[in-house]
C-alpha cells in the first residue's frame, strides 16, 4: 500500500527529471556560447541593482555546479 | 508551393523512419501530393518500412549527381497514389551529398509536391546537416527516456542555429501504465523539459512492429499508433485535433490543449 506521508515517494521519474535538469543545463551552456552570454547579461543586470559595476570588471564563470561572479577593480 | 518538413531526433531508433513513413501515407490519404525522402546514406530504411524495397532502381545520390532524372528515381506507391518515395543509397556514405545540393533538390521538389518529408539520419554530423538544409519545418521525435530527451534537446538547439526557429515535438512509445506508476516520464514532463510545441503522442504499440514486418505502415492497420499518426497528419495541415483519451490524466487534457494551441 502506498504511504501518503509528509515525504513524497521518490520514483525513478523523479530521479530522471533531476538528472535531466542538470544534464541539459550543462549541455546548453557548453554548446551555445550565446546562452552563456545571455546568462552573464542577466546576472549583470541583477547584480548591478545592488552593486555598482561596469561590464569591464564583471565576469561570470559557470563550472560543474557553481557560479562564480568575479568583480575586479575598486570597491565602492 | 509545398512545405519541406524534416523528421529528426538526434537519438537513433526513436521512430523517425516510422514517423516519416506514416506521416507520408497519412497525408497522401488526405489527398496531398507527398514525397518522402530517405537521407540516411549507407543505411537505407524508409523503403523497408514502406514495403517498397523491391521497387528501387535509382536513389537520392543518383539524382543529385545527375546519373538519372528525378522521375526515374521516384517510386510511386501503388497502395497510396499520391505518395512517392525517393530512396537512399545503400552503398554510398554521408559525404556523397552536400547541404547545398539538398537545398537545391528540395527547392525543386517544393514546386512539384504539397509536402516534401525528409527522414533524417541519427546524429549531428553531415547527414543531419544535409537533411535540414532545405527544410521549412522540423518535427523532433523523442521517447520519454533520459538519453532520447537529452539528444532531442541538443537537436532543437542545432535546428535553431540552422534557421528553423520553431520545431514541433512528437513523443513516441509512451506507456501510460508506466507513467501512472511513476516509472516513465509523462507527456507533460517531456514537453516542459524540451519547451517546444507538441504535435503528437504515439503509444507503444505492437502493431508498429507487425506493420514493419509486413511492409505495411501502421497507419493503415487498425491500431492506437495508427490513430495517433492520423491525428498528427491533421495537425500538420493546421487542423486542431484534441489529443486522444489514453493521454488524458486528470486535468492534463486542458493543459495539453493549451500547449498545443498557438
Amino acid at each position: 500500500m502506498q504511504k501518503f506521508g509528509w515525504k513524497k515517494k521518490r520514483t525513478s521519474v523523479t530521479i530522471a527529471k533531476e538528472r535531466l535538469r542538470l544534464i541539459l543545463s550543462s549541455d546548453r551552456v557548453n554548446s551555445t556560447p550565446e546562452y552563456m552570454e545571455r546568462i552573464a547579461e542577466e546576472l549583470f543586470l541583477t547584480v548591478s541593482k545592488y552593486i555598482e559595476i561596469t561590464p569591464e570588471n564583471f565576469t561570470v564563470q559557470i563550472t560543474q555546479s557553481d557560479i562564480h561572479i568575479l568583480l575586479a577593480g575598486e570597491k565602492k | 508551393m509545398g512545405e519541406v518538413i524534416v523528421i529528426t531526433s538526434g537519438k537513433g531508433g526513436v521512430g523517425k523512419t516510422t514517423t516519416t513513413a506514416n506521416i507520408g501515407v497519412g497525408l497522401a490519404q488526405m489527398g496531398k501530393k507527398v514525397i518522402v525522402i530517405d537521407t540516411d546514406l549507407g543505411l537505407r530504411n524508409l523503403d523497408v518500412v514502406l514495403g517498397l524495397e523491391n521497387r528501387i532502381v535509382y536513389n537520392l545520390v543518383d539524382v543529385i549527381t545527375g546519373s538519372c532524372r528525378l522521375k526515374q528515381a521516384l517510386i510511386k506507391d501503388k497502395r497510396y497514389p499520391e505518395l512517392y518515395l525517393l530512396p537512399s543509397a545503400q552503398t554510398k556514405d554521408k559525404s556523397a551529398v552536400t547541404p547545398e545540393q539538398m537545398k537545391k533538390l528540395t527547392a525543386e521538389l517544393k514546386e512539384l509536391f504539397d509536402y516534401v518529408i525528409l527522414d533524417c539520419p541519427a546524429g549531428i554530423e553531415q547527414g543531419f546537416q544535409n537533411a535540414i538544409a532545405g527544410a521549412d519545418r522540423a518535427v523532433v521525435v523523442t521517447t520519454p527516456e533520459v538519453s532520447a530527451i537529452r539528444d532531442a534537446d541538443r537537436i532543437i538547439g542545432l535546428l535553431e542555429q540552422g534557421g528553423i526557429a520553431q520545431s514541433e515535438l512528437i513523443i513516441n512509445r509512451l506507456r501510460m501504465d508506466m507513467v501512472k506508476r511513476g516509472e516513465m516520464m509523462s507527456v507533460e514532463d517531456v514537453t516542459e523539459i524540451l519547451g517546444i510545441r507538441l504535435i503528437g503522442v504515439i503509444p507503444d504499440d505492437e502493431q508498429v512492429v507487425i506493420g514493419t514486418n509486413q511492409g505495411e505502415p501502421v497507419i493503415s492497420l487498425s491500431s492506437k499508433a495508427g490513430a495517433a499518426y492520423k491525428n498528427i497528419c491533421k495537425r500538420l495541415t493546421g487542423e486542431e485535433v484534441p489529443f486522444l483519451n489514453f493521454e488524458k490524466q486528470d486535468g492534463l487534457f486542458s493543459r495539453l490543449t493549451k500547449v498545443f494551441k498557438k
